[in-house]
Formats: structure tokens, C-alpha cells, sequence
């Protein structure tokens, strides 16, 4: 703001970038003014304003990607604070570099393809709501559409105060469409609970933007990262730098589910399926990524990782690890994949952490079209087997052949087999973690994770789509059903001497079916009859969009294949996305490919192996091997009762203390302060006696009395100038 | 000299409302006139005359400057411009809430509607005055018209006593401003702005009728915008008059006439004498009346139970806010951000208000009462109309990110850095904001959280009343969201520095 940044303005074709946004808010008021009785329509125009997105920020990458310019950026003054505050003039603006058009690009898209496949998915369970209708459709569409600006507004954010509005933004279209059917009280819960986790995060956030930007005088994006390109800023130490980037990564572990602010994130699956594949999977928790890509200087300060990319690092790690080894034992489709985002989620938040940030970014965009990509299928899958749990599906190859290839492809770009487009991005992850000093324990955890992550793709591959065709009848009762099931006693008793329900876990999420009107009952998929009829595949509408996903889940990887390879391909990824400050170029290694290639077919041939005849033999076989830790992942590493406890516990007794006070302090004092309050208004109140002559009166007297005050005031106003001198200079 | 093409410019939105006026008046004496019709004739006219406003900013904005006509009896500066504008679009917000009512009530709603032009004009004559008789005449333009209004529906005893009383009071305001105007006139020669302050500057003794008599048109003033302690009348009239009237009669003029205390007050009187310290008195005057308003309109709020009193009672809070910054412009070297506080806020808060009296006379006409109690589940009966109430209320309590917020946040900034030994003024400032929250949420309780009481029927809303609020509420979000916008209320702050005569 006060510093001048070498950047250009914006000219060319992101002259018209302000239009990306733009187009998705207009959208959204056209459907919620206009076209609110007519669901179709208002897809129409929710699909056309980010068609017209796309085409714009497709242009702009265009012209990213063909001339080697500077970042460019425009900003207008939004709030002046006092002219000589040291923050001056806070701004809003658009920030266009290398980074922000490859995510617009990769948003614009990536939404196109999921609202497409929602015209057709939505029907299908606005059907199950007999109370809801065409408006529910352009409910849907309208909060996709101002999810969609929220989202191009974060990602063209100018300075984080920008971007912390639209985080903010992001955070409440995900509540509003996680509880979308909001009568369902599972999903009213679980949207509740992805707001109020996330929002422990912000908090930190805010307090790092504080920090951040008030010490440096400036929030901008570039004059941030200008001033860290050189080290440390003059006037900073390392430890108030590491904090305030340790804070501002806090709003990153809640709103990118990380370890262990990532709770909230297999509950959000309550959404409708594209929901979970818009902002759940491809764009609003790869927000957190893309904020820590975007102050990537603050947590390497000249290129060196400081105290808080380590914690970033170790935080990936952990939560991939964490979340794929409880994938392995989940049977809600949706859950595995997002248990499985959120691991990969880790991967990404390791490869910054390390440094890898072309790697990092690679993978944010490889993973947000496989995960896109794998979530619609499972929408697919759902739509047509009417359940969500992978031992009613089976078989399912034959059947929708379409959605099986382009699930097929997801799978195995997720689970990393070369050539796809998770090898290449991930396997970069890896690399970088071999070549980093100290990296070696991370990059166990990551490999062991990614052999994890192979396993269980397998094992949902082949629950899903292979074998006969199992149905509600056919599912074998010991291993279908929620996790944890509810025979499995909870660690220690939810409802405690504080009397604290966890209101938000699982268990009563799947349990509260009863909790649904009377007219929406059979919501739940699970009672609608079915299963004599076998599964058929979905509308062109929804596997068109798939097939277009699994083309990229199958080629995108290419754009970016390290140069050692050999293959005679530019890294393309790489040349776009660098970072001028970032540290050693990145040497490439075989070591960790060979092995990322090894534990990727050993994760494919266990899971094979077990699943691939008989899956109900091969699952009891797992868990008898398991059966120690079992149930352990199914409780989800007790986490969630662990925070039920924690946060509800402490929360309760804060609050019982602050009713007390409450009650004893200051509703007295407040009461009597507003009872004297009141009696003086009474008091004053008798004034307005109503008679016209008392006005008039009062008037003048009002006059009189202000003259005489005046008289005070001024000196001679009773008396002479002459008089009044004489009296002071008599006085002295 | 100017030559005739300037004058017409500099006249341009006087003489399109002028016309409207007539046309107005004119449409009326047809065999069958349809008020309506003439409504929507008077809006358009007002618009354009907002609109003949542009060429004016677009003259003196960007220099500062002011077109002085007839030896400086009319000024058009960025000043008048922004408060011209705002009486047109004032009276024609009106006369869109007012026209459905009393159409429907057929109460002579021709004359209503050719009154509300007459008004505008008296307005824009009066913030555009460079000389006390003029003004006077501009402000008995605006007075006479507004008693008739009060007094609109004569058969109704309210609505007759409260035009009583507010002729009466407001005669009584009139002679005291007649006889300071003389007496200013009387100590230093001249009624023109400009001049007042050159002469005044030379006088040798301390001009006690000076003194009195521009304290006499400041009470006046005050009684206009009814300021604490000369705004008895203000609870009183709300309630009787018309609903329409009471709204107009609670914006337009106080608009205006804050903006003539600014250019008079400021511009001219409150200066340094050689001997004597004028400019201190009126800033004790100016914190004495600041100060009692708010404190007299929000407490007596605490305990109105009819809507149309309680926004009399925030009506005489608001001003005094409006006066913290009149106070701040006054001293020397914070008279910019002063000033731009003060219009600012007081822009502002007519466009709250009018939001707010919108929904007023729209539930008023239809459920014909004004309890608080009878609100109750307002949000029921139409939503909209409780988002429209919910937003304006807000925006008066000054909560974010609404302009009200912005209007006190820039006020108290103003204040602060005027003068820091105020701190105590900005404290009182800000217990009386919260004093007001409790009032405001009074109202927005039973609306949101009340059952309906008798009539649980939906309440439509007329396509008129829709539009109006809608103007209102997207007004107070814009100014609210982008406050860089505010930069036109500081240039206008700033041109009134470059008028003639001006410290």
C-alpha cells in the first residue's frame, strides 16, 4: 500500500478479469430475484454466467501463459482510515499473477463440469422431498453461483483482508449448502458444525492478518512477499514472524481440514453430492493450500523454511497419514473420498511445507479434477443404487459402464499409478521430501500414507464395481452400515457430569432419521425401496461431465513431468508456477519415484488381493488383522469425542463461569444503571405536557437561558470592553 | 457580472422544480385531476431537477468554487449542490410513500402532492442563500407549506392539534429569527454572508446584539431540526400529523437546515473577534445543545411505546450527533472533516429515516396503528417490510457494516481529532449509541420474534413502497459497503471553505 511493488497493470484480456467474478454474482441475484419459481431457468443462467467466466479467465491464462509478465494488479481504496493511521488506506483489488489465473482457469472449470452434472443430479433428490420442488432447484443453483464468486474473489484477492472476507464468504456458502436439505437435522447439524470448527481457525487468522499486516504496515499480497524475498523484514524477529504465520495457517487447518481441525470435513458429506465435489474436494478446502501458496515468502522467508513451513510440513503429514488409515475402514462411499481429500489435502500442505511449491500447487490442481471427478461418480453410483453404503453397490461395471470408466481413471490417478495425474503431482510431493534436509521421516509417512491411499482406492474400486450386484438384501449385515456402527460403544460416555451432548458426532447424524418431518420422511436414501431392480446408468448429463473430468484426471499429468524422466516433455507446470525465491531447484531423484510406483501397485495388489474374489471374506480377513486397531480408526482416532469433550467441556464451564458473572455482576449493574435510565426518560418524558403555551414558553426560556450562559462565556457581553480589561488589569 | 448562461445553469434545478410545482398545481384544477398521475409528474420533476444539479458539481466541484448570482444573494457550491440534490430526492421518496395513503384516504391528494415540490423549492432556495433574508424567505417557503401538511387531516383532532402546535411554536421560531436577523443586521450593516464576517472582524466593542441575535437565529435553527432545547414540539407533531407529513417534516428540512448552520455558522460567525472569543461561545453553545439532544432523545425513547414519537426521540438524538460534528467543523483546522462528517451523517440519516418512515406509513395505513406492541411479527406478515425496518434501524443505531456505522465512525474521528481534549464528548457520543440500540432493538424484537397479534394476514407491499425502500436500503448498503464514496462529501466539505467570506 505504502511501498511501491513492481507490478504491472492489468491490461490485455485480464483487463476483464473483474467479469470472472462478476458474471457468478450476477447470477446468483438474477436467480434469487428473478427466477426463483423456475429451477431450470435458473440453471440456465447459473451455467451461462460461469461459461462466460471460463471463457474470460481462459483468456487470461492464455495470456499468462504465452507472455512472461510481471503480476499484474488494480486496486481501489476501500476504507480510509485516519490520515496519519499507520495502515492508511485499506484496499480492494484484484491480483492477477501465474498462480491466481491457473485457479480461476482451474475453478471456472471444474464448477462448469459440476453444475452440468447438477441439473440433472439435483432432480433426482429433490424427488425423495415431497414438500420441495422446482424453487429447491434454484436454491441450489443460486447459492452454487455465490459460491462460485466467493471462490474467483478469494483466489483474485488483492491483500488478506480481501481474501479474509471471502474466506469468510466461502465458509458460509459451504454452511448453506452442506445444510442444504436443512430439515434434515443431520444435515443442519453437520453444516453447523463445519462453520463453528472452521471458525476456530479464522480466528487464528484474523489474528495473524492482524499481526502481519499492522507490523508491516500493508496487507497487499506482493508487498508482503517483497518484503520476505529478502529475509526477515528489518524491525521483525523470527519468533513474531513464525507466530504470526503459525496463526494465519490456523485459518488454513480448519478451512483445508487439517490434523486437527478436520472433523467437520467427512461431515460436510450431508451436502448434496456436488456440493461435496465443488467445495469440498476441488475448490474452498484447497483454499487453505492455495492461501499458504500465496504467502509462501512468509513461511520461507529468502527461501529457507522457517519454524511455521515445519509445523505446515509436519501438519500435512499427519493428517495424511491419519485420515487415509481411517478411509481404509469407512463404508459410506462419500466418506472414504473424503476422508481420502483430506489426506490429500496433507500431501499438499507437506510439499509447501518443505518448499515444493511448484510440487504443492501441482497437486491442488491435479487432485481438485480426479477428486471432482471421483465424488460425481459417487453421485453417480448413489443416484443409481439409492444408498451410499459400498456393500449395497457391487458390480456396478456392468451396469453404468460410462461412470465405471471414468471412476476407474479417478481411482487410479488417486491411488498414483503412472502415467495419471496424481503420479506425477504427488510423486513430486514425494521427491521433494526425499531431496529436503531432514525430510526422511516425513516422507515415510507420506510414502506409507500414499500405499494406504492406494489400498483403500482398491478396496472402494472393487466394493463399488465389481462382483455380483449386492443390493440392500444381498449386503451382509456384520460388515454394511454406518461408522462406526452403533454397537461400538462410544470411549467414554458422550454425556458427562456437564452435561454436555457432543452435539455434532456421527453417530447422531446417521441415527436421526426420526428427526425428519413427517412429510420428508424416506428421505434418507436408505428407505427407498429398491434393490429388485438393477442399478441402470445415469443421464448423459451426469456421466458427459465425468468422462470430460477423466480425460484430465488421465492427461493433466503430463503438463507437468519432471524433466529427468525423460520423456521429452518441458515441464510446462513448472515453467508457469515457480517462485523466483524458491530455494534449491528441485534435483530429480528415482529413488522416491521407483518407490512411490512400488508402494502404489503393492497398495493396488493387497487390496486386490483381498478384495477381488470375495470382498466379504477379504474385508473379515482385514479386520481379523486389524482387529486391533479396528476400532480404533472406526472411532476415528477418538478425535471427535476427544474435541466434544475438550471444546464442549471447556466451553461449558467458561460458560457457566460468564453466567454467573452474568447473573451476579453485571445484570445488576446493568439493570440499575437501565432502571435509572428509564426513570430519568420518565422523568424527562414529563416535559411533553401537550399544551401548545408551555412550548412556547419553554422556547423562549430555552433562548434566555442560553443567552445568559453566553453572557458567562463571553467577557463583556454585560459589560463594557473597557470594564472587563480594567477588571483584569486591576486583578493582577 | 454573470452572464445569462450561467445564471440559467446555476438556476436550472430551481426553476425544473419551480415548473414541476406549477404543473402540478396546474393538474389539479382539471375537472376529474388524478392525484396519481400528478404524483408521478411531480417525481419525475423532481428527479430532474436532482439531475439539473449535475452540471452545478460538475462547475464547482472540481475547483471549489461557487457561481455567485445577483451580487451574491443565490450560491450555487458543492455544498448547496449536495443538500439540493438531497431535497429533491427527499420530496420525491415522499411523495412515493405518501401518494398510496393518501390517495386511498381521499384527503384532498392533489394539494398534498403540489405541496411537497413547494417545499423542495423553499429547501433548495434556503441552502442556497448567500444572504439572511433570503434565507428567511426560503425557510418561511419551507414552514408554511409544512404546517398545512401537519394539519393535513383537519377533521382528526390529532392531526389538527399537532398543525396547531407546530404553527404556533414554529411562528414563535420565525419571529426569533426575524428579530436576530435585524439585529445582526443592526451591529454590522449587512445581511450578506460574505460581508458579515469582514465587518464583524472590525467591529471595536463586543456586539452584544450581535451576539444575541445570531444566538436567536441559531434557536431558530434549532427549532427546525429540533435540537434539545428547543425540540418540544417534535414528539407531539410526528404523532398527530399525517404519517406522510411527519416523515417529510422529519427530513427534509433538517437536512437543509443543518447545512445553512454549517455555511453560517461556520463560514461566517463563528470566527475570532479581535477582543472577544465568539468562536469558543458557539462551540459551548453547539456542545450544550449536541450534548442535551442526545441525551434528551434517547432516554425519552427508552420510553415510548408509539413508534411515531419514539423516531421523534431518535430524530432529536440523530441531530445531536449531526451537531458533534457542526462543533468539530468549527475549529480551526478540523473544518474538513467536520464538515464532511456532519453532511455525511446527516444524508445518512435521511435515507435511514425515510426507510424506516416508509414502513411506518405503510403499516400504519394498513393496520391504522402505531403501538410498538402491534408490530409483533411484522417479519411474518411481510418480510420484506421487517428486512426494510431491520436494515434502516440498524443503520440508525450505527451498527456495521451499514452507513450508520460509517456516519458515527467518521463523526466521533472528526470530533476526536478536532480536538482530543473532547474525548469526553466522543465518550457521552458513544453511551448515548448504545443507550439507542436498546430502543432500536425495542422495535426489532416484536418483529422478528413476536407472534402476529390479531392480524396474522400478509401484508402487501404496493409496488410503490417496494421501489422506495429499495432506493433507501440499497443507499444505506452502498454508502455503508464503499465508503470511498464519502470522498463527495468531503469535496462538498471542502468547497465550503472556498466561498467567499470564509476563513
Amino acid at each position: 500500500m505504502h511501498e511501491q511493488v513492481a507490478a504491472a497493470a492489468l491490461e490485455g484480456a485480464a483487463a476483464n478479469v473483474w467479469l470472472v467474478p462478476l458474471l457468478p454474482f450476477l447470477a446468483f441475484l438474477i436467480i434469487s430475484f428473478l427466477t426463483r419459481p423456475w429451477g431450470r431457468v435458473s440453471a440456465a443462467v447459473s451455467i451461462l454466467a460461469l461459461t462466460g467466466s471460463l471463457g474470460v479467465s481462459a483468456q487470461v491464462f492464455w495470456q499468462r501463459f504465452t507472455q512472461d509478465a510481471p503480476p499484474m494488479q488494480v486496486a481501489v481504496p476501500w476504507i480510509t482510515l485516519a490520515p496519519d493511521h499507520p495502515l492508511g488506506t485499506i484496499e480492494l483489488g484484484l491480483l492477477v499473477d501465474n498462480l491466481s489465473a491457473m485457479m480461476l482457469l482451474m475453478v471456472c472449470f471444474v464448477g462448469l463440469c459440476i453444475q452440468i452434472y447438477s441439473t440433472a443430479y439435483i432432480q433426482t433428490e429433490i424427488a425423495h422431498f415431497p414438500t420441495q420442488g422446482s424453487a429447491s432447484m434454484s436454491r441450489f443453483f443460486g447459492w452454487m453461483s455465490l459460491f462460485t464468486f466467493s471462490m474467483l474473489g478469494l483466489v483474485l484477492s488483492h491483500n488478506l483482508l480481501e481474501i479474509y472476507i471471502f474466506w469468510e464468504l466461502v465458509g458460509l456458502c459451504s454452511y448453506l449448502l452442506i445444510g442444504f436439505w436443512y430439515f434434515k437435522h443431520s444435515a443442519a447439524e453437520a453444516g453447523k458444525k463445519a462453520f463453528v470448527v472452521t471458525r476456530f481457525g479464522d480466528l487464528g487468522f484474523l489474528m495473524g492478518i492482524l499481526m502481519l499486516g499492522v507490523a508491516l504496515k500493508g496487507f497487499d499480497f506482493l508487498g508482503l512477499s517483497q518484503k520476505f524475498t529478502q529475509g526477515i523484514p528489518e524491525g521483525l524477529t523470527a519468533g513474531f514472524v513464525a507466530l504470526a504465520a503459525v496463526l494465519i495457517f490456523c485459518g488454513a487447518i480448519g478451512k483445508s481440514a487439517q490434523f486437527p481441525l478436520h472433523v467437520w470435513l467427512p461431515d460436510a458429506m450431508e451436502g448434496p453430492t456436488p456440493v461435496s465435489a465443488l467445495i469440498h474436494a476441488a475448490t474452498m478446502v484447497a483454499a487453505g493450500v492455495y492461501l499458504v501458496a500465496r504467502l509462501f515468502p512468509v513461511f520461507h522467508p529468502a527461501g529457507h523454511a522457517g519454524e511455521a513451513a515445519l509445523l505446515v510440513a509436519w501438519i500435512g503429514g499427519i493428517t495424511a497419514f491419519l485420515a487415509a488409515t481411517i478411509a481404509v475402514v469407512q463404508n459410506d462411499i462419500k466418506r472414504v473420498l473424503a476422508y481420502s481429500t483430506i489426506s490429500q489435502l496433507g500431501f499438499m500442505m507437506a510439499g509447501l511445507g518443505v518448499g515444493a511449491y511448484t510440487a504443492g500447487s501441482f497437486h491442488l490442481i491435479t487432485h481438485a479434477f480426479f477428486k471432482s471427478l471421483l465424488f460425481l461418480g459417487s453421485g453417480a453410483v448413489i443416484v443409481a443404487c439409492h444408498s451410499n453404503d459400498l456393500w449395497r453397490m457391487g458390480g456396478l461395471r456392468r451396469h453404468m459402464p460410462f461412470t465405471w470408466f471414468a471412476f476407474l481413471m479417478g481411482c487410479l490417478a488417486l491411488a498414483g499409478v503412472p502415467p495419471l495425474a496424481g503420479f506425477w503431482s504427488k510423486d513430486e510431493i514425494l521427491g521433494y521430501v526425499y531431496a529436503a534436509p531432514g525430510g526422511m521421516a516425513l516422507f515415510l509417512v507420506l510414502t506409507f500414507s500414499a500405499f494406504l491411499t492406494a489400498f483403500y482406492v482398491t478396496r472402494m474400486y472393487f466394493l463399488a464395481f465389481e462382483g455380483p450386484y449386492r443390493g440392500a438384501e444381498k449386503a451382509p449385515a456384520d460388515l454394511a452400515g454406518p461408522v462406526p456402527p452403533l454397537s461400538l460403544p462410544a470411549p467414554f460416555p458422550t454425556s458427562q457430569a456437564l452435561d454436555v451432548a457432543p452435539e455434532w458426532t456421527e453417530e447422531m447424524a446417521t441415527s436421526s432419521q426420526e428427526d425428519l418431518p413427517a412429510a420428508c420422511r424416506g428421505a434418507g436414501m436408505e428407505h427407498v425401496p429398491h434393490g429388485l431392480h438393477a442399478p441402470k446408468e445415469v443421464s448423459p448429463w451426469m456421466w458427459g461431465p465425468l468422462l470430460v473430468l477423466a480425460l484430465f484426471a488421465v492427461f493433466l499429468g503430463f503438463a507437468g513431468v519432471p524433466t529427468g524422466v525423460g520423456l521429452g516433455l518441458p515441464n510446462f507446470f513448472e515453467g508457469f508456477i515457480h517462485l523466483s525465491g524458491e530455494g534449491h531447484p528441485h534435483e530429480f531423484h528415482w529413488t522416491p519415484m521407483l518407490l512411490s510406483v512400488v508402494v502404489a501397485l503393492a497398495g493396488i495388489a493387497l487390496g486386490a488381493g483381498l478384495f477381488a474374489g470375495n470382498p466379504e471374506r477379504g474385508e473379515r480377513r482385514l479386520r481379523s488383522g486389524l482387529r486391533l486397531v479396528w476400532p480404533f480408526l472406526q472411532q476415528k482416532w477418538y478425535l471427535d469425542h476427544l474435541w466434544a469433550r475438550a471444546l464442549a467441556g471447556t466451553m461449558y464451564a467458561g460458560a457457566l463461569t460468564m453466567a454467573w458473572i452474568e447473573a451476579n455482576l453485571v445484570d445488576r449493574a446493568v439493570f440499575g444503571l437501565a432502571g435509572s435510565v428509564r426513570s430519568w426518560g420518565d422523568w424527562l418524558r414529563s416535559e411533553h405536557t401537550g399544551k401548545v403555551q408551555h412550548y412556547a414558553l419553554m422556547l423562549l426560556l430555552a433562548l434566555v437561558l442560553l443567552a445568559v450562559g453566553i453572557g458567562m462565556v463571553e467577557p463583556g457581553f454585560f459589560t463594557s470592553r473597557q470594564f472587563v480589561i480594567n477588571l483584569l488589569e486591576g486583578g493582577r | 457580472m454573470t452572464n445569462a448562461l450561467t445564471m440559467l445553469q446555476a438556476l436550472a434545478p430551481e426553476v425544473v422544480v419551480a415548473a414541476t410545482a406549477f404543473l402540478v398545481m396546474g393538474l389539479d384544477l382539471r375537472r376529474n385531476p388524478n392525484p396519481r398521475a400528478q404524483a408521478t409528474v411531480a417525481i419525475w420533476g423532481l428527479l430532474a431537477g436532482a439531475l439539473a444539479t449535475v452540471p452545478d458539481w460538475l462547475d464547482t466541484a472540481a475547483s471549489n468554487s461557487a457561481l455567485t448570482l445577483w451580487g451574491g444573494i443565490f450560491v450555487a457550491d458543492p455544498l448547496s449542490v449536495v443538500f439540493r440534490a438531497l431535497a429533491c430526492l427527499t420530496g420525491a421518496l415522499v411523495l412515493l410513500f405518501s401518494i398510496d395513503p393518501i390517495d386511498t384516504e381521499r384527503r384532498n391528494p392533489g394539494d398534498f402532492v403540489t405541496l411537497v415540490p413547494f417545499v423542495v423549492l423553499g429547501l433548495m432556495l434556503a441552502v442556497s442563500a448567500g444572504e439572511l433574508l433570503t434565507f428567511f424567505v426560503a425557510f418561511e417557503i419551507v414552514s408554511l407549506p409544512l404546517y398545512l401538511m401537519a394539519a393535513w387531516n383537519r377533521n382528526e383532532r390529532g392531526s389538527a392539534e399537532a398543525g396547531m402546535k407546530y404553527f404556533i411554536t414554529g411562528s414563535v421560531s420565525s419571529a426569533v429569527m426575524l428579530y436576530g436577523i435585524s439585529l445582526v443586521f443592526g451591529t454590522v450593516g449587512t445581511t450578506f454572508f460574505s460581508q458579515i464576517a469582514t465587518r464583524y472582524e472590525t467591529l471595536a466593542d463586543p456586539p452584544q446584539a450581535f451576539v444575541l441575535g445570531s444566538l436567536m437565529i441559531l434557536a431558530a435553527l434549532g427549532f427546525k431540526i429540533a435540537a434539545a432545547p428547543f425540540h418540544i414540539w417534535a414528539p407531539d407533531v410526528y404523532q398527530g400529523a399525517p404519517r406522510p407529513s411527519a416523515m417529510f417534516i422529519s427530513t427534509a428540512p433538517k437536512a437543509a437546515m443543518v447545512a445553512v448552520m454549517l455555511r453560517l455558522f461556520w463560514g461566517t460567525l463563528a470566527l475570532q473577534g479581535r477582543d472577544f472569543r465568539l468562536a469558543e461561545t458557539w462551540m459551548v453553545l453547539l456542545a450544550v445543545m449536541a450534548i442535551l439532544s442526545m441525551f434528551w432523545g434517547n432516554l425519552v425513547a427508552l420510553a415510548q411505546t408509539d413508534i411515531r414519537r419514539l423516531m421523534a426521540c431518535s430524530g432529536i438524538a440523530h441531530i445531536g450527533y449531526t451537531l458533534l460534528g457542526v462543533l468539530a467543523a468549527s475549529r480551526a483546522g478540523a473544518e474538513l472533516e467536520g464538515a464532511a462528517a456532519a453532511i455525511y451523517y446527516v444524508v445518512v440519516y435521511s435515507f435511514a429515516n425515510l426507510a424506516a418512515w416508509g414502513v411506518i406509513v405503510l403499516v400504519g395505513w394498513r393496520t391504522g396503528s402505531d403501538r410498538i406492541q402491534d408490530y409483533s411479527g411484522l417479519a411474518r406478515r411481510s418480510p420484506f417490510l421487517a428486512f426494510a425496518l431491520l436494515i434502516s434501524l440498524l443503520s440508525l443505531a450505527g451498527a456495521p457494516p451499514l452507513a450508520g456505522f460509517l456516519g458515527k465512525f467518521y463523526l466521533f474521528r472528526a470530533l476526536w481529532e478536532a480536538q482530543p481534549a473532547w474525548w469526553w464528548m466522543v465518550l457521552i457520543a458513544i453511551v448515548n449509541s448504545v443507550i439507542s440500540l436498546y430502543y432500536y432493538f425495542g422495535i426489532l424484537k416484536p418483529v422478528y420474534f413476536g407472534a402476529p397479534q390479531d392480524q396474522t394476514s400478509a401484508l402487501v407491499v404496493p409496488w410503490r413502497f417496494r421501489a422506495g425502500l429499495l432506493i433507501c436500503l440499497a443507499v444505506i448498503m452502498v454508502l455503508g459497503l464503499f465508503p470511498e464514496l464519502t470522498r463527495i462529501t468531503l469535496e462538498a466539505g471542502a468547497a465550503i471553505l472556498a466561498q467567499p467570506g470564509a476563513p
